[in-house]
């Protein structure tokens, strides 16, 4: 057979395209029942978890007591996990905090130094030096 | 003379056929119980299968190897594999109509094969749990609280700290053949309550378009120039041929040839190489390539058949 085929080393798959998956899957709010940091967060469960749960119902969120500072903890479907302490915070800080882990993709902050990031080989394609009209090439 | 069977009689042979010829096991999964496990209705909404029966979902997840006493997604993940098999061929068969066969199954495996179904299964939030019948009953948990993950037998084991016991079998299986075979089941449970055309949708949205395959990778050529003249005879065109259109430092120990492959007033291809065979013999793949991955705007284009040289 003239064609063969090959094995292909990188396939990307690119979430958006065709369909978005919300990458942020889980979000564990924690709380102490009796220390003063975990103020605020008692008072936004206790008054504000139903709508916040049924807001998003494409996340599962799971509230946990346990001693110790008043943690939101987001889990992420490439296996991130990212931590908030809200110690001594009000509910509005908190939800804040709360929509930062909701809407975060899960990968770590990084710089971007190019406008424009992408996986498509440019259009355009390489430059070439003799694809230059004779006139205009560089002559030594 | 034929017995004519009674109502009774044929619901009883039927049952007894049934039992004979399928492997069902374990109690069915009850929708009041599978709608109220906060996994599932997120993994629900998140894929936008609202329309979809939790306990459908909640079944997909359960691989043929798992210890829960639940039916498992057997019938539905192979059921599933014919119906990704089928839409994936169908796409780039009427996309790129020019592929040789060889070549279009081997694209349609790159899509639908395990190990690439299991990354969209990590994509959709599917998370394992390989715990132990009897892990599960020292925690204290009952199998309503294993619905929602991924639960299969994993074939590796850690026996001791450092020592892994791998078993082979159809009682145990590989994360990526469990992640792969859910992804199919619930392309299959789209299918049992969308039907056909929606279904093909899901499909092509979930599963073709996120993944992006370089084309011009799954291809390599073992005589590109004689299959460019092979081609071009049989197109009734004019005989390929390859000429220089610019070159460096021929003399130097880093040359750069650009070739082109002209049939007639017609660029096929170009190529650049070391040496002016290498241009020429790249300059004839990337002509061929043209040719194979055409991409026809109507969907009805019928081609000729593979080059044989």
């Amino acid at each position: 057979m003239p064609v063969k085929a090959i094995p292909v080393v990188g396939s990307v798959l690119r979430n958006g395209v065709g369909a978005f998956v919300h990458p942020c899957k889980r979000i564990t709010l924690r709380f102490c029942n009796w220390g003063g940091s975990s103020k605020g967060m008692r008072e936004l469960l206790r008054t504000q978890l139903k709508d916040i749960a049924a807001k998003d119902p494409k996340i599962e969120f799971n509230v946990l007591q346990e001693s110790g500072h008043p943690v939101i903890q987001g889990e992420y479907t490439n296996g991130v996990k990212k931590t908030i302490c809200v110690r001594n915070k009000n509910p509005t800080e908190i939800l804040e905090k709360l929509t930062f882990i909701k809407d975060c993709g899960g990968t770590k902050l990084k710089k971007y130094k190019r406008a424009v990031e992408s996986t498509n080989e440019s259009v355009r394609g390489v430059w070439s030096p003799f694809h230059v009209e004779k006139e205009y090439r560089f002559k030594i | 003379m034929r017995r004519v069977l009674g109502p009774w009689q044929f619901l009883r042979k039927q049952s007894s056929y049934l039992e004979a010829h399928t492997r069902v096991r374990g109690r069915p999964i009850q929708l009041s119980i599978a709608e109220k496990v906060p996994r599932i209705r997120a993994l629900q909404h998140r894929l936008q299968l609202n329309d979809i029966p939790a306990d459908a979902l909640a079944r997909s997840l359960i691989d043929g190897t798992s210890t829960l006493d639940y039916v498992n997604n057997t019938g539905l993940s192979r059921f599933g594999r014919t119906l990704l098999s089928f839409y994936a061929l169908r796409h780039f068969m009427i996309k790129y109509p020019r592929l040789p066969s060889h070549v279009l199954k081997h694209l349609v495996h790159q899509y639908t094969s395990m190990p690439a179904l299991a990354e969209h299964a990590k994509l959709w939030g599917i998370q394992p749990d390989n715990r132990s019948s009897l892990g599960r009953y020292l925690s204290g948990e009952e199998d309503t609280d294993g619905l929602g993950f991924l639960s299969y037998s994993d074939k590796i084991q850690e026996v001791e700290p450092g020592i892994q016991k791998i078993q082979s079998g159809s009682a145990v299986t590989s994360l990526t053949d469990a992640m792969g075979g859910c992804v199919r089941a619930i392309v299959a449970s789209v299918y049992a309550h969308r039907g056909l055309e929606l279904v093909e949708q899901f499909v092509s949205q979930y599963i073709i378009e996120p993944r992006q395959v370089d084309l011009t990778q799954i291809m390599a050529f073992s005589k590109p120039t004689r299959e460019l003249s092979v081609l071009c005879a049989r197109e009734g065109m004019e005989p390929p041929v390859s000429r220089l259109l610019a070159e460096s430092g021929r003399f130097s120990s880093q040359a750069v040839f650009v070739a082109g492959v002209f049939s007639g007033d017609m660029k096929l291809g170009e190529g650049q190489g070391t040496s002016l065979n290498e241009a020429r013999t790249r300059a004839a793949v990337n002509a061929l390539q043209g040719w194979y991955l055409f991409s026809p705007k109507v969907s009805n284009y019928v081609d000729a058949g593979e080059v044989v040289i």
